[in-house]
């Protein structure tokens, strides 16, 4: 019965851990045609000329596939918790917990990965519906004509405030510095605030001997009474004979 | 592997023993914590995450014992750490539990940079709603201590964050006193412009052509070169696109200032809510005529 029971598990196991892997190799590749189709909307965006058909087309194709992914991982994550059912039942095993454990990284990365993605063609195709209109074709003209000598100045001044957004990001690294710094100082506090801790069980310490120094004069003083008691009737019994 | 997976079950065995037991100096808590602490880290190593965040937890519990706060609040933050791979929940809560220390103890400034955490913690998670009340209370803990910067760095997530959930007044007061405080500062007044700017957005996105005419004088009060420069100049024609109800002119407006400075995706997604309300406004125009 118990052999049994145990080879359905692990036949069980074994069949869900080969479907969890073709799930994954299904997302692996979904999510790379995924990751061109937003390629491909940044090239169709940044013409601004054929802005007209493309979107929908891709719009269609990539809310499709976005579909087909999502329901995937959310197979793979019914998949993983079948599985670790399967392993908590079964005993404990470490190949076992491991292969989950790497089940689980790899469920948890193309969740990640799945939404950058995501979030990247929503900016990209917003972008691209803001800028749509049905005048493309003489803003093209009128802003490639006009506005090429005042462009130079502008992307140059563009680069100096990137510059100093990164100097922004330096101050903020040297400030966490400081920030490790302080809670080490505080570290070090607390050592010292553990020696003190230290120093107080020595109290302790000699408390523990007065106590034992106590005891033993209650004890000394016990037995002379007992001494006495003793002595005492001797010497009536002596003097009564 | 397998090898500190049994050493870190060994170490946890011998902890709860010790825990268990009598001790006579009442140093037990402290064995045990050292105990915890390689059980921990051999779970670490193991890759086993949700049991070195519990182990971490009951590491924190022997430091609370021991009346060791920094050390318990320290034990917080590594069990966040852990369940960050696989609990979300569990992560915050631990957060949240090193930052209640933290204020116990008085060191505010990192109270605020783990608050900062469980804030960026929801915002990976796509929970806008508690990635803002968090970045508020960092900011807040970050203004106590004087820490300037950070605080502004997360009063700047509040208003993006405020923004996407068309609390648009709000960024709108969060980037003007952000815009003030960096006028007095030589080194950050050049970002003015770009608050200034985010602040018109949100303006734009309420739908109020008089407020955003009153809001443009207000900010060439507030920085007199900011009317010469190109955001000032992609707002004051928005604004004017808006008044006359005239998409064309107004993607025409945003393509010119896109081609010199790209918009980011903040940007595009307010200005496309702005867009839209205006092209509704147009069709219906049209429904009357």
């Amino acid at each position: 019965m118990r052999d049994t029971n145990l080879e359905l598990q692990e036949s069980g196991w074994e069949e869900l851990r080969k479907e969890a892997r073709k799930i994954e190799g299904d997302l692996d590749v979904k999510l790379s045609s995924y990751a061109k189709l937003g390629a491909r909307f940044t090239q169709g965006g940044s013409g601004y000329v054929d802005s007209g058909s493309p979107p929908i087309g891709s719009s269609r194709s990539w809310k499709s596939m976005e579909m087909e992914i999502q329901s995937l991982l959310e197979k793979l994550l019914d998949i993983n918790d079948s599985m670790s059912r399967c392993a908590a039942s079964a005993g404990p095993a470490t190949s076992v917990t491991q292969k989950l454990a790497r089940h689980r990284d790899i469920l948890h990365e193309f969740t990640q990965e799945f939404r950058r993605i995501k979030g990247n063609i929503n900016s990209m195709r917003e972008h691209a519906e803001l800028l749509s209109s049905v005048r493309d074709d003489i803003t093209d003209f009128k802003t490639s004509g006009s506005m090429s000598p005042r462009m130079q100045l502008l992307r140059e001044r563009a680069s100096i405030h990137g510059n100093i957004s990164h100097i922004d990001d330096v101050i903020s690294q040297a400030q966490a510095t400081r920030a490790v710094l302080g809670s080490q100082r505080t570290l070090f506090t607390d050592v010292q605030g553990k020696v003190k801790v230290l120093g107080d069980k020595f109290p302790m310490i000699r408390s523990l001997l007065g106590s034992i120094r106590r005891r033993r004069s209650r004890d000394t003083l016990i037995l002379s009474a007992v001494i006495a008691a003793c002595t005492l009737f001797l010497i009536i019994y002596w003097l009564s004979k | 592997m397998g090898d500190h997976l049994a050493r870190a079950e060994d170490f946890e065995n011998k902890a709860e023993k010790k825990l268990s037991g009598w001790g006579l100096f009442g140093s037990k808590f402290e064995d045990a914590a050292d105990l915890f602490d390689k059980s921990a880290n051999s779970y670490k190593l193991a890759k086993s995450w949700d049991k070195a965040g519990s182990t971490y937890i009951k590491l924190a519990n022997c430091n609370l014992k021991l009346e060791s706060k920094h050390e318990a609040a320290q034990a917080y933050v590594d069990a966040a750490h852990c369940y960050k791979k696989t609990n979300i929940n569990e992560s915050v809560s631990c957060l949240d539990n090193a930052v209640n220390i933290f204020c116990e103890i008085g060191r505010l400034s990192m109270a605020a940079r783990y608050l900062k955490e469980i804030a960026e913690l929801y915002e990976s998670e796509q929970n806008i709603e508690q990635a803002v009340v968090y970045y508020e209370k960092s900011a807040d803990f970050y203004e106590n201590e004087e820490v300037n910067t950070s605080a502004n760095q997360c009063k700047q997530k509040v208003a993006q964050f405020s923004a996407q959930l068309e609390q648009y007044q709000r960024s709108i007061e969060i980037y003007e006193d952000i815009a003030r405080q960096s006028l007095s500062n030589n080194l950050l007044k050049y970002g003015v412009k770009g608050h200034l700017l985010n602040a018109g957005i949100c303006q734009l996105c309420k739908d109020d052509v008089i407020a955003i005419t009153n809001a443009l004088e207000r900010y060439q009060d507030l920085d007199p070169t900011f009317s010469g420069t190109r955001e000032y100049r992609l707002l004051a024609d928005i604004a004017a696109a808006i008044d006359e109800e005239d998409v064309g002119k107004f993607t025409e407006v945003i393509k010119e200032f896109d081609s010199m400075t790209p918009l980011d995706s903040w940007k595009t997604t307010l200005l496309l809510r702005v867009k839209e309300k205006l092209k509704a406004k147009e069709l219906e125009e049209d429904d009357l005529t």
